[in-house]
Parts: C-alpha cells; sequence; structure tokens
C-alpha cells in the first residue's frame, strides 16, 4: 500500500458513549460487559463515571459540546431517575451540550412504564431504543428475556402514544426454527406501532455466551445459514413497502429520523466512551476500558480505565472508515475521503477499486462512494476483497502509552 | 582405517518393514550410540520424516564391531522404502558393497521388495535376506524364505531371523557382514576419486558434501576440484556420521563420509560428480549416476511476486539435498512468475511442497501435477511436454504420447478379479501372473503413467483391504487418443488447470474437475461460471451462485476494531488465493482437482 495520511476526522469529538453494564439477568445471545442488576452499586457506578468524564475533559481529547450523547448497556433504564439526572447533569457541566443534543436511552420492555417515561423526558431523554428481539413468548423465554410478547406490546403501546420525541426498537432474526412468516408477522406486530426508527439485527452466536457453549457441545442454535437470504426478505421487503429507508444495512427510519449517534460510528469520526468495557476513538488512537465492574471502579480513581490503547495507522483508518461508510446507503462522501486521506486512498487500495467499480460491486456517483442497494448484505465479503489488495493495515505495531491520552 | 577391515552397505526393504528400526539396533549393538540418546528411528532425522514414520532421505552411519579380536568399521545407509524414493536406494547401493534386504516376517515379499533386489542385483552387491519381525505372533519365517527363494532366487538356507525390535538375531547378522559382505574394493595407492553421493547445505558451513572414496584417500587440507563442475576448494573439515558429524583427519579408500569446504555457491557441487585432488587434472572421473527422470511435474508459485527470488534460493538448496527433484522457470497467465517442477512421484511432490515451506518460509501456490508427455510434430521432430499449456498449435501436431509403465502388484489371490477390473478400466493391458507362495500373487500390467500416480493406490488398496502393494518402473511412451482440456473460469482460460487427458474420458474428467472447483471457490458478489472445454466444445459446466448475505450484526463503536481484525485475518487467509480476471481461487482447489471428487 502506498503511504497516506490521516488528518483524522473533521472535528473535535462531539460524541459520548456510557455504559451501563447491570441487566436483571444475562440474555443466552448477549455477549455485552454486563452483569446482575445490584442496585446498591448504581451511586458508586454514577460517581465513577463523573470522575472518568472529569479526567477525560481535562485530557487533551479536546471534547467539543456534545452533539450525541448515548445511554447502553446492558439497561441503563435500571438507573432511578435522581441518579440518572444527577449523571446527565455532570456529563453537561463536563462537556457542554450543543442545542438540540440527541441523547439516547436503551430500554428494555420490562422498564417501560407511564412513569419511567415521564422521568426520562423530565431528565432530558430525547430518544429511546427498546429491545424488543421477538414477540414470540416461547423464543423470548429461550433467550432468557426478562419479558414476553403482551409486555412487549404494552410497552410499545405506552411510547407510540405517551413518548412525544424520537424512538426506536430492536429486532433479531435468525433464531432456531425461524420461518419467514415468524420474521413478517415480528414485522407486522412492530409496524402496528409506527416506530420512527426499526433496527433488525441478524443474531450472531457471540463467543463465552450461552449459546456459543450449546454449539460447541453440538446443539443447533440458530437459523440455517442457508435460510437467511428468505428471512431477510420477509423483514426488507414489508419495511420498503411501509416506507423504510434502510440507511445502514441494520437500520432503517421513516421521515429522515436517522440515529445520529450511530452515524458518528459509520463516518470513522471521534468519539468517548465511558464506563465499563467501553470504547474510544479519538484522532490517532482508539482504546477501551476494563470490562469488569471491579477492577474499572478500582482503575477509574488510580491509574485510569484503559486496558488498551493504540495508534490507528493511516491506512487501518482508511480501511475501517471503508468497512463502516460502506454500511450506509449514502456512502462516503469522496471530498471528505479526499480531504482526511489525500487524494492518494485510491491508490492506496491497489487495483481492488477499479475491479470493484467494473464489475459493478461499487459504485461512484454523486460524490459518494457506495455500494449498490443489492451491495448491502455482502459489504464485509467486499471488504476482505479491498483488504487483501493492499498492502499493510492493522495498527502501527505502536502501542500508545495507556496514561498519554 | 585399514581396506579389507571396512564394510559398506545398504539396509533396503518394502516399507515399514523395519529398515529404520534394525538400524537403531545396529548402532545400539556397535555402541556407536549410547541407550541415552536412544530414540525410535533414530536416522529418520527430519521432523516431517519423525512426523510420517517414513524415511525419506538416505541417510549414513559408521559404525565400529569386533569379531574375533578384529575391530571393523561399518558404514550402513538406511534407505528410504517408498516407491517415490527408489533414486534414494539406488544411489546409496553405489556407495556400496552389499546390501541388507529385509521382508517381515508376517507380510512377505512385497513388490518394492521385488524391486529392490532387482536394483541390488544389478549393482552387482551381496545381498544378505534378513527376515524381521519374528517375535510378532503371526509371523511365518519358513513360508517367507519360501517367497524369498521363489520369487527372488535367494537360496532359503541363507535367510537370517531377526526382530530389529528386540534385537533376537542381530548380532549374528554383524557376524553374517563381516563374514560376506566384500571389503570395498578400489586402489588405495591411486590417486584420490570420490563419488559424491549426496548433499545438503547448512547455513554456517555452506555445503555437507556426502562423499565415498573409491581411489586414494582425503586429507584435511587438501587442495580439492570437483571433476565436472570444475571448480576448487580447500577440504576444511572431514568426517564420519555416527551418525552425528564428528570430524577426522582422513578418509581411506573404501570409506564413507563428509566433507566440509566453505562451499556457499550451490551449483558447485552436484551429485554424481567425483572429488579429485586439484595437481592430478589427469584422472578419470567417476560414472556417477544416471540422471533421476522426472514423470510428474507441477507448477510452483510464490504468492507473491516479490518472493521469486526466495523460492529460486529455496528451490536449488533443496534440490542439492534432492537430486530427484527438478524445477525450471515458467511465466503462468494465471498465477506469474514461478517453476516448473519434476518429481518421482505425488508422495516425492507432497514432500517436497511441505519441505519449501518449512525451510524457506515462502508462501506457495502449487498447481495440480500431471505426467510428462511427448508431442510428434508434423515435421517429425518430438518434444517433451511438462506441461500441458506447453502444448503446440493442434495444426503442427501429429500425435501425443504417454508415459507408459511395467506395474507390478503383489496380492493375496482372492483380489485377482477386482484388480484386475480397475487395471482395466485404467487402460491397463494385463501381461503376467506368478505365484509367489501358497495364495499370494503378483501379477504385471503395463498402464498409462498418468493412469496409476493420482489415486490408483488408494483405490488399490481398497479393492484388496489394504493387502496389494505395488510397485513400477518407466517403460517408454505410447501414442494414445489424447487431448487437451480447458477450464474457463467466468471465460477466462486457468492455463494452471488445464489437463491432457484421454478423448474417452474427457467428459467425466471435466465433469469431476468443475463439481471440484465449484465446491473448493468461495462465493463471489458475482455469478462465477465454470466450464471445461475441448478445443471450442464445452463438455462440462457449472455456475457458483452468487452470495447473497454476510453481514447482519450490529456495527457500534466497539465493533469497529473488532472489524479491522477480522479484516486482517480474511486478508491472511487470502494469501492463498491466486485472482483470475476477478474471480478468486483458493491454492487448495488448484490442488483439490487432481485428488476428484470425495465420493
Ligand atoms: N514387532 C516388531 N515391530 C517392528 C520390528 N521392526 C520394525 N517394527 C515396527 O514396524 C514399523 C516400521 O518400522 P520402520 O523401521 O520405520 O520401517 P522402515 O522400513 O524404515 O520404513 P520406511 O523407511 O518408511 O520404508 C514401526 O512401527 C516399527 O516399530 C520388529 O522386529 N518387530
Ligand atoms: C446489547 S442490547 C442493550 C439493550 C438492552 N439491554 C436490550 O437487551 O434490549 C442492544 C441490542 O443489541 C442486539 N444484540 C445483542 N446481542 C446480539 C447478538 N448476539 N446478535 C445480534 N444482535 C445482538 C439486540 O438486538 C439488542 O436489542
Ligand atoms: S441483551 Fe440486553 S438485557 Fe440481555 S443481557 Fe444483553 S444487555 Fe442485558
Ligand atoms: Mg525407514
Amino acid at each position: 500500500m502506498d503511504r497516506i495520511v490521516d488528518f483524522g476526522p473533521p472535528g473535535p469529538p462531539s460524541s459520548v458513549y456510557v455504559h451501563i453494564p447491570f441487566c436483571r439477568d444475562r440474555c443466552t445471545y448477549c455477549a455485552f460487559a454486563t452483569l446482575a442488576d445490584d442496585p446498591a452499586r448504581h451511586r458508586e457506578l454514577v460517581e465513577a463515571l463523573e470522575l472518568e468524564a472529569a479526567r477525560a475533559s481535562h485530557a487533551s481529547l479536546g471534547i467539543a459540546p456534545l452533539q450525541t450523547l448515548y445511554l447502553g448497556g446492558g439497561t441503563p433504564a435500571l438507573l432511578a431517575p435522581a441518579l440518572l439526572a444527577r449523571l446527565l447533569g455532570s456529563l453537561k457541566d463536563r462537556f457542554g451540550l450543543s442545542p438540540g443534543a440527541e441523547i439516547t436511552l436503551e430500554a428494555n420492555p420490562t422498564d417501560v412504564d407511564a412513569a419511567a417515561l415521564a422521568s426520562w423526558h423530565e431528565v432530558g431523554i430525547t430518544r429511546l431504543s427498546v429491545g424488543i428481539q421477538t414477540f414470540r413468548d416461547d423464543v423470548l423465554a429461550g433467550f432468557g428475556r426478562h419479558h414476553d410478547g403482551g409486555v412487549a406490546r404494552a410497552a410499545l403501546q405506552r411510547v407510540a402514544q405517551r413518548w412525544g420525541g424520537d424512538w426506536s426498537a430492536d429486532l433479531l432474526v435468525g433464531w432456531l426454527g425461524q420461518q419467514p412468516e415468524d420474521v413478517r408477522d415480528d414485522i407486522e406486530a412492530l409496524l402496528g406501532f409506527d416506530p420512527p426508527h426499526v433496527a433488525v439485527y441478524g443474531l450472531t452466536i457471540e463467543p463465552h455466551t450461552v449459546l456459543a457453549r450449546l454449539r460447541a457441545a453440538g446443539h443447533a442454535v440458530a437459523a440455517p445459514e442457508a435460510s437467511h437470504p428468505d428471512l431477510d426478505r420477509a423483514w426488507s421487503e414489508p419495511l420498503e413497502r411501509a416506507g423504510y429507508q434502510r440507511y445502514e444495512v441494520s437500520n432503517h427510519c421513516r421521515d429522515g429520523r436517522r440515529s445520529r449517534h450511530n452515524q458518528v460510528y459509520w463516518a470513522n469520526a471521534s468519539y468517548v466512551g465511558l464506563g465499563p468495557g467501553a470504547s474510544s476513538s479519538v484522532h490517532p488512537h482508539r482504546w477501551s476500558n476494563h470490562r469488569d465492574l471491579d477492577r474499572y471502579l478500582v482503575a477509574v480513581s488510580g491509574v485510569g480505565p484503559r486496558v488498551s490503547c493504540e495508534i490507528v495507522s493511516p491506512e487501518a483508518r482508511l480501511l475501517e472508515s471503508l468497512a463502516v461508510g460502506l454500511r450506509t446507503a449514502d456512502g462516503l462522501p469522496t471530498v471528505e475521503l479526499d480531504r482526511r486521506f489525500t487524494p492518494a486512498w485510491r491508490d492506496a487500495l491497489g487495483g481492488s477499486l477499479a475491479e470493484l467499480f467494473a464489475a459493478g460491486a461499487l459504485l461512484e456517483a454523486g460524490g459518494f462512494l457506495r455500494l449498490p442497494a443489492s451491495g448491502m448484505p455482502t459489504v464485509d465479503r467486499l471488504m476482505a476483497s479491498v483488504a487483501a489488495a493492499c498492502g499493510r493495515l492493522g495498527g502501527d505495531g505502536r502501542d500508545a502509552t495507556v496514561g498519554v491520552i | 582405517m585399514k581396506q579389507e577391515l571396512i564394510r559398506n552397505f545398504s539396509i533396503i526393504a518394502h516399507i515399514d518393514h523395519g529398515k529404520s528400526t534394525l538400524a537403531d539396533r545396529l548402532l545400539e549393538l556397535t555402541r556407536t550410540v549410547e541407550l541415552r540418546d536412544k530414540r525410535a528411528q533414530l536416522l529418520d532425522s527430519m521432523d516431517l520424516e519423525r512426523e510420517r514414520g517414513i524415511t525419506i532421505k538416505a541417510a549414513a552411519a559408521s559404525m565400529e564391531y569386533e569379531k574375533d579380536g578384529q575391530s571393523y568399521r561399518l558404514n550402513l545407509i538406511d534407505t528410504p522404502g517408498h516407491v517415490d524414493f527408489n533414486y534414494e536406494v539406488e544411489r546409496s547401493l553405489q556407495a556400496c558393497e552389499g546390501a541388507l534386504l529385509l521382508v517381515d516376517a508376517t507380510q512377505g515379499v512385497e513388490a518394492q521388495t521385488v524391486h529392490n533386489t532387482v536394483l541390488a542385483d544389478n549393482a552387482g552387491l551381496t545381498i544378505i535376506p534378513v527376515i524381521n519381525k519374528i517375535d510378532v505372533g503371526s509371523a511365518r519365517p519358513e513360508a517367507v524364505s519360501e517367497e524369498i527363494e521363489n520369487v527372488l532366487t535367494i537360496e532359503r538356507e541363507r535367510c537370517i531371523g531377526v526382530s530389529a525390535k528386540t534385537g533376537e538375531g542381530v548380532l549374528a547378522l554383524l557376524d553374517r557382514i563381516v563374514d560376506e559382505i566384500p571389503p570395498p574394493a578400489g586402489n588405495p595407492e591411486g590417486t584420490l576419486r570420490a563419488l559424491i553421493y549426496d548433499a545438503e547445505f547448512n547455513d554456517y558451513r555452506g555445503v555437507i558434501v556426502h562423499v565415498r572414496i573409491v581411489d586414494g584417500s582425503l586429507n584435511a587440507g587438501d587442495r580439492i576440484r570437483m571433476k565436472a563442475g570444475g571448480t576448487r576448494h580447500e577440504a576444511l573439515e572431514l568426517g564420519l556420521f555416527r551418525p552425528q558429524m564428528v570430524p577426522c583427519k582422513t578418509l581411506g579408500t573404501g570409506e564413507v563420509g563428509y566433507l566440509i569446504a566453505n562451499i556457499k555457491t550451490l551449483a558447485d557441487v552436484r551429485v554424481g560428480d567425483t572429488v579429485m585432488l586439484d595437481k592430478d587434472s589427469t584422472s578419470v572421473a567417476l560414472p556417477g549416476y544416471r540422471p533421476a527422470r522426472s514423470m510428474v511435474f507441477c507448477g510452483i508459485y510464490p504468492t507473491a511476486n516479490k518472493d521469486f527470488d526466495i523460492l529460486r534460493t529455496a528451490l536449488e538448496r533443496l534440490q542439492l539435498n534432492d537430486a530427484a527433484f527438478t524445477f525450471a522457470p515458467e511465466t503462468s497467465d494465471a498465477l506469474g512468475f514461478g517453476f516448473r517442477c519434476g518429481f518421482l512421484g505425488l508422495l516425492h511432490m507432497e514432500i517436497v511442497q511441505e519441505r519449501l515451506e518449512r525451510e524457506s518460509h515462502v508462501d506457495i501456490v502449487q498447481t495440480a501435477p500431471n505426467v510428462t508427455y511427448e508431442v510428434v510434430l508434423k515435421d517429425g521432430t518430438i518434444r517433451r511436454l511438462d506441461s500441458p499449456s506447453q502444448l503446440p498449435d493442434v495444426m503442427q501436431v501429429e500425435a501425443l504420447r504417454e508415459p507408459m509403465v511395467k506395474l507390478d502388484i503383489v496380492t493375496p489371490d482372492e483380489h485377482i478379479g477386482s484388480i484386475m477390473k480397475l487395471a482395466i478400466e485404467r487402460r491397463g493391458k494385463f501381461l503376467h501372473r506368478e505365484y509367489l507362495g501358497p495364495g499370494r500373487v503378483i501379477i504385471g500390467f503395463r498402464i498409462p503413467l498418468s493412469e496409476i500416480i493420482f489415486d490408483f493406490f488408494d483405490r488399490l488398496k481398497s479393492a484388496t483391504r489394504g493387502y496389494a502393494t505395488m510397485d513400477y518402473e518407466f517403460d517408454g511412451f505410447d501414442v494414445d487418443d489424447l487431448v487437451k482440456m480447458r477450464i474457463l473460469v467466468n471465460g477466462e482460460e486457468v492455463d494452471a488447470l488445464s489437463a491432457i487427458v484421454h478423448r474417452d474420458q474427457a467428459s467425466p474428467k471435466g465433469r469431476s474437475i468443475i463439481k471440484v472447483l465449484r465446491k473448493e471457490i468461495p462465493r463471489h458478489l458475482f455469478k462465477v461460471a465454470l466450464q471445461a472445454a475441448i478445443g471450442g466444445k464445452i463438455v462440462a459446466r457449472e455456475d457458483i451462485a452468487p452470495l447473497r448475505k454476510d453481514v447482519t450484526s450490529k456495527c457500534y463503536g466497539g465493533d469497529i476494531s473488532r472489524k479491522r481484525k477480522l479484516l486482517e485475518k480474511q486478508k491472511a487467509g487470502k494469501k492463498r488465493m491466486k485472482m483470475v480476471g476477478s474471480v478468486e481461487i483458493p491454492q487448495k482447489a488448484f490442488f483439490a482437482v487432481l485428488k476428484g471428487p470425495d465420493d
């Protein structure tokens, strides 16, 4: 690969992710940093997050007033309104908040009652993301979810009627035994609540999960790969018919109501993550925190919570940018690629671009580099070809000292 | 060491009859190795030999043995048993006066036993027939000695029973080696002539030359010259294999040992050449070896073009240590710059590939192997074809000839029927059949080499529940109705996959190749069409449907570095891919083509 440079994303980081690891139970497919809920420890966590935020704002990260703030998990909706208010207040004091900032809260159906909705609105949450997964009782029970189809419907009913702000619902597709009709039933039920935003995630068997252990023991744990194209059509077609735009591989919205926070990831721009297991990317670094809550807590008040930190080479950044940017319907603006990596980025990709253009697997039109609509589901394969065509990738082999930042 | 006190011998046998194990016992009973150094098959020193439990390289060792108050120097060469390494056996025999012919008492005379006996006879060696594994319950030494007499025409009274495992009978065998194998001839007063019978490269010491002193003697410090190569060197160190290298001052007439002369240029040393003293410009070269005749060829290419030179050096080093292996540069449209390499058989090819990867760390792509052909042109000239892609335009071709072999199969007689069927399916012609003893026969065929090198042995084994053994030797070229089959991937010819096949077998062969490719080539973002063609006619076709989906998962912030790690992994995987147009063909697809469909 020819040498290129990385001038970094257009602006300073103005997005923060906060990880709240507590959950009632652990779902069988989930590999996120979570632990059994313990309300007695909520305060301790919030205090640590405040400390981490303070350190981040003192470090030379140049965090600008926040455009997006995402409270994810785990189950951040488990935090009592007062504690949530305190946390949001502290973050606002530390970093500042842009007018019209997007503040998202992830919530499980069980947590969505009228009082909660009111309090979330009160503390400044502008957007909810509700993890439905499916409406099928047996499947939810099998996953170890804390709600059934009825609770999911009731929660959505409340959100649709009382929540004035933006919101989204997540569905999980590809579970064991799932048929295209099952997918259509879930989508139909969900669309009945007229969600502004829908995310459909294919079930991934992550290492160290219950499902991974079952699979290792020889059990079937998911729908066979051969059925995926049919399952996918069963959600993508109804969503399209209902007027939703598939603006990213798994994300759909109506009336342009996209998730602004996630778009920061897909633009490979800078963001700061706080909390156990959270990861951050601030040009030219990338790092992540201790996943274990106890270690995180100890480290925050001592040497700092980061377990790994690397300097991402320009070549690796370029590939990352393509890998995530091509997941979006818009694709990547070429002027921005030219600015960030200099126009040499094309040469750096070797002959791969020309070949992919010729095969129609990649398009460049109207100043954007993007996939044809039919190419979205195969972006990873395409990226594998692009990566193979260029030389070095990966970190620079230089590990930045954890304390530097 | 006085010449009449030296005995040089090889241990020869069918594969697994216990040669290397017998060598262990000989080394142990002569106290050449201490009991504490002991590990099984000590002379199989390459990792590859130990992993596979077979001998690949002949290995020498010198021992001292006392008989009737007299100390003798015994030089043994342990040889490989597999057909593909016959050439190693042949070379070893030329450095010896005697051979221990091992026959497994539970198996009896096998195809390779017959072949090796002929080789030892032709070289004029004294053969001591040794019946091994007499410790095993199912041993039948009587029946085996009868087979030895009937088939090999060696009197049964001369057989000696041993167990290479327990050591039983091995001391008696040592006595017979001293008594029966003649000391080396050669003229101790003559000018130095030493035969180079093997060589290897050492990073620190340069080429280590394995020599047998035929006439005269070689002293450390001598100025020497390679007769054919013409290069001059100083003999810096001489020594014996015990079996590790132990230096000595002199190697006398009839002795076997090594020579180090700071030789860094591999081409300076040729196996079969004669080492002489620089000042003796008049001495005559030893006959040397008949060149090994490679019969199986394949292309070997570096996955990265920049590795071409590294690969060349690696091939040169390997050739020094494996005189039966040949190579020449070639260019392929699909694969770029590489080498056409010649081997004695498929196992040989596999071993070379593995040694290359282990000893040189170059990533290589290997094409489907083919046998060598002869093409007779309209103007009467005959050309050798080591690759189907070298086939001239059809208009110039009068005929194509393929290599034939004489194939011997040894089997219990109840399997004669299925062996006949198999051989005839493979265009074999029956030649003869003889009984070795009750219930065991040897059957001879004349058959095209191309029909037996790939999967014939596996088929033979399954048709005879593992009982049959086989051996073959080259027997000229025959004309047949042979055609070139081209393989097209999305309309582009992949020269490295084309093959010469018999016209009657073109369609089924084409279908089976296409079927294998369909399995081995991953799905692409577009449809991939696979075709097999004879001339302009498509004889087989299949499509690989495009990939419809590969992502589904959530992509959040923490995922981005994970994505990159995945890309790194995939990128490493793709090092073993070759691009044909915009289609990626994995290296294993080239190799799988030869193996045919699994079913
Ligand atoms: N029971 C018994 N087993 C033996 C004897 N000699 C050899 N073996 C076994 O037979 C197998 C083959 O022995 P090797 O010495 O490797 O045979 P080889 O002839 O050198 O084989 P190649 O070099 O591959 O041709 C090993 O498992 C030995 O342990 C013996 O006298 N008795
Ligand atoms: C990690 S959860 C956090 C939010 C909340 N605790 C919940 O369960 O809804 C966010 C979303 O990630 C998705 N997800 C989690 N694990 C997944 C997996 N193994 N495969 C696919 N999607 C997964 C689910 O759709 C889930 O709604
Ligand atoms: S899916 Fe959500 S609720 Fe279930 S364990 Fe993961 S974070 Fe917790
Ligand atoms: Mg052996």
